[in-house]
């Protein structure tokens, strides 16, 4: 005999069902109640969803930061591991620079590192005379450039021509050789007629010589 | 880039959404769920931590529980946006 458990009893149970820790008779008495209470199954659902939210997080660290000496990895907030001697000379170091370092006021505070002070006149005239450099330097090789253009277009205008005067030569020849042949099938052609007339003269010459002995020889015997 | 830093960025990317959900919550809830979800402690124990009966925690618990509820369904809802595109890229990938 199994006795129903109220909504009370149920909620108590119900982190422990869903974790999977109940005997096997609470966990069939929470399935008896929660298949016809509501509120209780929305209650299981929310920490369904919840749990499943929080095994979606992913812890997180302070990220390593590669501080140290070689491959050496340190935390962020550890204190330096450089030895005093080179704190030391780089402390020293500073303070040679700073006994370098020269101030004027000439020209709004100007900071020069142990060398020789330059006025505001001789940079600018240092400037220009840089800048007339640079400029000639450019004209130069603009200058260049433009004659190695123009000697290399002569070159190809020069190779176009030649190409073009030998394909004319070779259509040249090739005419007269045709025209030649042309003449010479014409002047046979025309050889061969007159020699066919000349021979159809004769022969009618021939002709007539007979018909006038023919008609000669009758009128003797008349 | 160091492997730890890949890392981290992920895991801040993965977090973002749970962040977000948690930071709209009060603070008396945010802890309750907090301690019980989060950090996976039992009733007696945060009962012990905040110095109230078990009762007395597993209710602050609910509670809480009932406060979010709407919200950790839009998170679970954003969640399965966030996986929309990745479907759709294993669904059409083979006809592709």
């Amino acid at each position: 005999m199994t006795s129903q458990y109220s909504c009370e009893q149920c909620l108590n149970l119900l982190f422990d069902y869903a974790d999977n820790q109940l005997k096997p008779l609470e966990r069939q008495l929470v399935d008896q109640h929660l298949q016809h209470c509501d509120d209780c199954n929305t209650e299981l659902s929310s920490i369904w969803n919840m749990q499943s939210a929080s095994n979606e997080w992913a812890d997180q660290r302070v990220p390593l930061l590669n501080k140290g000496w070689g491959n050496k990895k340190q935390y962020f907030f550890e204190p330096s591991p450089w030895p005093k001697r080179i704190q030391w000379t780089s402390s020293f170091a500073s303070v040679l620079v700073l006994t370098q370092a020269r101030f004027s006021t000439i020209d709004g505070l100007t900071v020069d590192f142990a060398s020789d002070f330059i006025s505001h006149n001789e940079l600018s005239l240092q400037l220009t005379n840089l800048q007339a450099r640079n400029q000639m330097q450019l004209n130069s090789r603009v200058q260049k450039l433009t004659s190695q253009q123009v000697e290399t277009n002569q070159l190809l205008l020069c190779t176009v021509l030649s190409a073009s005067q030998q394909e004319r030569r070779e259509d040249l020849g090739n005419l007269l050789v045709l025209w030649e042949e042309e003449l010479n099938s014409r002047t046979l052609s025309t050889e061969e007629s007159l020699r066919f007339l000349i021979s159809e003269q004769l022969q009618d010459r021939r002709e007539i010589q007979d018909l006038n002995a023919a008609i000669l020889s009758n009128n003797r015997n008349f | 880039m160091d492997e730890n830093a890949v890392d981290v960025a992920l895991n801040i990317d993965r977090n973002r959404g749970v962040v977000t959900m948690m930071s709209s919550l009060p603070s008396e809830p945010k802890q309750a769920i907090e301690l019980k979800f989060f950090q996976h402690f039992t009733f007696d124990e945060i009962a012990g931590q905040l110095g109230i009966s078990s009762n007395t925690a597993k209710s602050r618990v609910y509670a809480a529980l009932k406060k979010c509820a709407n919200k950790i369904q839009t998170y679970h809802w954003l969640r399965r946006a966030h996986d929309i595109p990745v479907l759709l890229r294993t669904m059409f990938e083979p006809a592709l």
